[in-house]
């Protein structure tokens, strides 16, 4: 397997990073989501724009990797639920991505476009040390194709896959003098699939004619793995609320002889309307409202 | 403590789920003149679909051009050894793409009598005039034979031409198309045609795909059908002759095998090129495509295409160079001669 390089690096300094930064406070304002009668549950919305790199083989179009710049939109959506909102959660993601890419020689141009949405809910619990973390589940397709234009029969491969997945996260809100911060990590883990691969050699053209056998396989982590990972560090200015994130994200498909293996590593830079909470604003009470990311 | 203990219990989790991922490597080889030949050769041996028909043996002909490889091998003899590897696949669908050339094994028609002269065909049968849409020649010649020219199958034949070069060639004793010279293109006008021949569904032949690496890892055929045209469009349903030489190739192989199963074609002139496999795009290291056979195609009868198709019993003819240059084009005069005596259709005399 063709990890780039980078992936590692980065990982290993933002965990570095963090091991460092999240001592600094030990007394992190453990904000007020103990009290939930008449409590309000806003939506959080985070919206984020992605920059970084993928790797790609598709050997339905070719043997080799392409490497490039990936582009991203996403949108992260969650509220506490109002039978339990102190441990409920329901969420929702969705996102769209963009790549352009090269093959080893830099002689073939492959371009990418994808989108995926997830719906689901969560278990949430405080932990020592003023960790919040949640377990969960959601459901979720993702489609797009990736087009190598040199190719004859074989220009596309079309991706399209819905899975039941498993999703964890870890928090920690962190106040560094004046500053409010929120340490999350996301992970995402498609666990049981249904995803398209068609055989090799067999043309999109003739699926539209009526051949559709073979082209739907049942996924588990062994022929269909992925993950979903999603570190940030969120500023909150009360109103509104900046994150910082890397976003790594994997997805592995084998079937009908056919290897695809995705893989992105990009930062993300986004907003918070409404912020987070961690910061008081001035008039409101902050025990009146349960926040959904920590 | 206990997040620690969290934090390594999900570190060893993600380790394993990422071993699971990678038990399905794709075999990678370096940008170097061993590892692009054994990129492409691995390549053919893995996704090449004829290798079983061909009665070759891949590894033999693998280690043979390997050999060929020294310390003195430039890219470009490199380039070279593997066209002349590629080669040994005598396939017309096969090339390898690198910036300066592109390699084509051309023997599958350079090795064979052409049979076909289109100035022969423009002076001598058309008279310099003819009726010509959607890259179709076509006119009544005369004897009230209705004669089409498709010279390729890469454009695009419009319904609405197709109707109108049916209905003004209707009032004939029968229909000669001729496809010599037809290189390909694309296999959805053999729906187009064929749609006009038939009055039900039929199945034209057979696909199978590679479901794994070994030479004989095939799926299932799936049947090729063709589906009548739509009502209104205007119909043949009467004799025809469709005429071929060795340079019908890939989609003009094809259309040639459909239109022979049908009850009321022959076929006249000689075997076609062949071309029976739908070709696939890959690539090596350096960056060079290689184009190949991906996918077989059969016949209504479960037979390989990928050799040619015969003409109908009895109907081999060739046209050889001195009478084409003449004027005497003898692949068209037998099909003018099997289809000169026969009536006039009866509601359009």
């Amino acid at each position: 397997m063709n990890m780039p390089r980078i992936s590692f690096k980065k990982i290993s300094f933002i965990l570095i990073l963090l091991s460092i930064l999240l001592p600094l406070n030990s007394q992190a304002e453990n904000t007020d989501s103990l009290s939930y009668k008449g409590s309000q549950r806003p939506v959080t919305g985070i919206y984020s724009l992605e920059i970084g790199r993928t790797d790609v083989l598709a050997t339905y179009l070719s043997p080799l990797h392409y490497t490039g710049t990936h582009y991203g939109a996403t949108g992260e959506w969650s509220k506490a639920l109002p039978f339990n909102p102190e441990s409920a959660i329901m969420h929702f993601d969705g996102g769209l991505s963009f790549c352009s890419l090269l093959n080893p020689a830099h002689t073939a141009r492959m371009v990418g476009m994808t989108g995926d949405f997830k719906w689901g809910m969560s278990w949430r619990k405080n932990l020592p040390s003023s960790f919040t973390a949640t377990l969960g589940g959601n459901i979720g397709f993702n489609g797009g194709a990736y087009y190598l234009m040199r190719n004859s029969n074989n220009p596309v491969q079309a991706m399209a896959q819905a899975a039941i997945s498993l999703r964890a996260s870890v928090a920690r809100p962190l106040k560094l003098g004046k500053i409010y911060l929120l340490f999350r990590d996301v992970v995402t883990l498609p666990s049981l699939s249904m995803f398209f691969a068609p055989q090799y050699g067999e043309t999109y053209f003739e699926i539209y004619l009526g051949n559709h056998k073979g082209l739907a396989h049942a996924g588990w982590w062994g022929n269909n793995f992925g993950i979903d990972n999603r570190l940030s560090v969120s500023i909150d200015f009360g109103r509104t609320a900046m994150t910082l994130g890397y976003h790594f994200y994997a997805n592995t498909q084998w079937a009908n002889n056919l290897n695809t293996k995705i893989f992105t590593h990009s930062f993300s830079i986004g907003i918070i309307p409404g912020g987070l909470g961690l910061k008081p604003k001035a008039k409101i009470k902050n025990s009146a409202s349960v926040y959904s990311l920590f | 403590m206990k997040i620690v203990r969290y934090i390594k219990s999900a570190i060893l989790l993600i380790s394993v789920m990422t071993l699971l991922a990678a038990c399905h490597d794709s075999p990678e080889y370096p940008n170097n003149l061993y590892g692009n030949f054994d990129a492409l050769w691995e390549i053919v041996d893995t996704r090449y679909c004829f290798l079983e028909e061909k009665g070759l043996d891949w590894k033999k002909i693998g280690a043979q051009y390997r050999a060929k490889i020294t310390s003195e091998t430039t890219q470009s003899d490199l380039f070279f050894i593997c066209a002349d590897m590629l080669d040994e696949l005598k396939d017309g669908h096969v090339n390898l793409s690198s910036r300066f050339t592109t390699s084509y094994y051309r023997q599958w028609w350079t090795d064979y009598p052409q049979d076909f002269s289109m100035r022969t065909l423009e002076e001598y049968y058309l008279d310099f005039y003819w009726l010509s849409t959607s890259g179709i020649i076509y006119k009544q010649l005369p004897g009230e034979i209705a004669y089409l020219y498709y010279p390729n199958f890469a454009t695009p034949v419009g319904e609405t031409s197709l109707d109108y070069i049916l209905a003004i060639l209707r009032n004939s004793r029968g229909l000669i198309i001729d496809i010599r010279d037809n290189g390909g293109g694309l296999l959805t006008n053999i729906d187009t045609f064929v749609g006009r021949f038939i009055d039900k569904e039929i199945c034209g032949g057979y696909i199978t795909h590679k479901t794994g690496p070994g030479h004989n890892d095939f799926s299932e055929p799936y049947p090729i059908t063709y589906k009548p045209a739509k009502e209104g469009r205007v119909k043949w349903d009467g004799p025809i002759i469709l005429l071929t030489n060795r340079s019908c190739y890939s989609a003009a192989n094809s259309f040639a095998s459909v239109m022979k199963s049908l009850p009321n074609v022959k076929v006249v002139g000689a075997r076609t090129g062949g071309g029976g496999g739908l070709p696939f795009t890959s690539e090596i290291p350096v960056g060079w495509g290689v184009r190949f056979s991906a996918s077989p195609i059969y016949n209504a009868a479960m037979e390989c295409i990928e050799f040619g198709i015969d003409p109908s019993e009895g109907c081999e003819v060739h046209a050889p160079a001195e009478e084409l240059a003449e004027g005497k084009d003898a692949i068209l005069d037998f099909a003018i001669d099997q289809l000169k005596d026969l009536p006039l259709p009866e509601n359009k005399q």
